[in-house]
């Protein structure tokens, strides 16, 4: 299995007060996942010309280590792996994040998945099929596995609900601006994360003074994030976050659902776990 | 009949959300659209004039179903329009 490697130089931006934000962790991961694919195998920009297909986000996950802030280390060493799973139909991406002292701060890991892309369509709109022989033919034997992507959800979430004692519920409205969105006017997927942070930072401002443990949810670094995409969002599109906070045996997991309005859908599921 | 339609769509049709269409049926609905706006017609529709199956269709909240093409509307049924997934 090829692992590439390149190193990151994080400013201010990418840091809360306790530590680097999951949103840069995530874009660091993607944006070695497109590294590796040019060192390796086919440039998205590539695959989406030459072999009509492109590649949309289905999981992802972060977990943080040992303690990291912007005063810890100057520089990050990135290391990427890429590998084809259940048969050409998934791609798992794993990136880690460590101190030039060897300190491993994060990891995080995504699951995507190929779309075949419609023709004749300007919007690169596309249904999920395998990807073609030419572009799994890149891929060396050790990095194309028969097995599925090892998603948390829903054993996850089932698990937080049953053994979980709810603490309290949120709903924080939603609108899909530009800037969140990328090439296609589909939401950038890093949003997620920071859509279900906002609604978590005003459940605590709102309820944190008649539940304190809600406080841990600004107080405490984030220990694991895992996010569930089932359908995009789009520009101008309108809907929710239902937020929910419970207390598990290791601390504070809060449980966002983003949901869209008319239809009614689930499109996105977020748990972090502080 | 009013037709929304979503995200990548958009763009097609100079950002309007919402555009008022006068046609008996949705398939009529579909085509005066597209002659309106032919970037939507080649998004939406293949070449052999079927609605493509990337893109979901909802009469008044209800999924439209690939053989209910030609089902009547009226001034004020709501026709989304939505697109299954992009790759960009």
């Amino acid at each position: 299995m090829r692992t590439l490697r390149f190193d990151v130089f994080p400013d201010v931006g990418a840091f809360t007060p306790l530590q680097l934000k999951p949103h840069f962790i995530l874009s660091v991961c993607f944006n070695g996942s497109e590294r590796w694919s040019r060192e390796y195998g086919v440039p998205h920009q590539t695959a989406i010309r030459d072999l009509q297909t492109a590649f949309v986000l289905q999981v992802a996950r972060v977990s943080y280590h040992d303690r990291y802030t912007y005063t810890d280390a100057d520089r990050l060493s990135i290391a990427i792996t890429r590998q084809s799973r259940r048969n050409g139909s998934q791609v798992e991406v794993r990136a880690s994040f460590e101190t030039p002292g060897g300190s491993m701060v994060a990891e995080s890991s995504l699951c995507i998945v190929p779309l075949s892309l419609s023709d004749a369509s300007g919007e690169l709109a596309g249904l999920p099929a395998p990807m073609p022989p030419s572009y799994m033919s890149t891929f060396e034997p050790s990095e194309r596995l028969e097995e599925p992507y090892p998603s948390p959800f829903p054993g996850m979430l089932n698990q937080i609900i049953e053994s979980g004692e709810l603490l309290s519920s949120y709903q924080y409205p939603l609108f899909i601006n530009r800037h969140q969105c990328e090439f296609v006017d589909q939401w950038f997927f890093v949003e997620a994360g920071n859509l279900a942070a906002a609604s978590r930072e005003h459940m605590v401002f709102e309820q944190g003074a008649r539940l304190p443990l809600l406080r841990r949810g600004l107080s405490l670094p984030v220990r694991e994030l895992n996010l569930l995409y089932s359908r995009p969002f789009y520009l101008f599109d309108v809907g929710k976050v239902l937020t929910r906070a419970f207390r598990s045996h290791e601390g504070v997991v809060f449980v966002h659902e983003l949901i869209k309005d008319d239809p009614s859908e689930l499109h996105a599921l977020v748990l972090e776990r502080f | 009949m009013i037709i929304r339609l979503s995200g990548t769509l958009l763009r097609f049709v100079d950002y309007q959300k919402e555009l008022r269409i006068d046609a008996p049926t949705v398939k009529a609905g579909i085509e005066q659209l597209a002659a309106q706006y032919p970037e939507v017609g080649k998004a939406l529709v293949d070449n052999v004039g079927q609605v493509r199956s990337t893109h979901r269709i909802f009469v008044n909240g209800e999924t439209l179903g690939r053989g209910q093409i030609n089902q009547a509307v009226s001034s004020e049924d709501v026709l989304d329009i939505l697109t299954g997934i992009t790759g960009g």
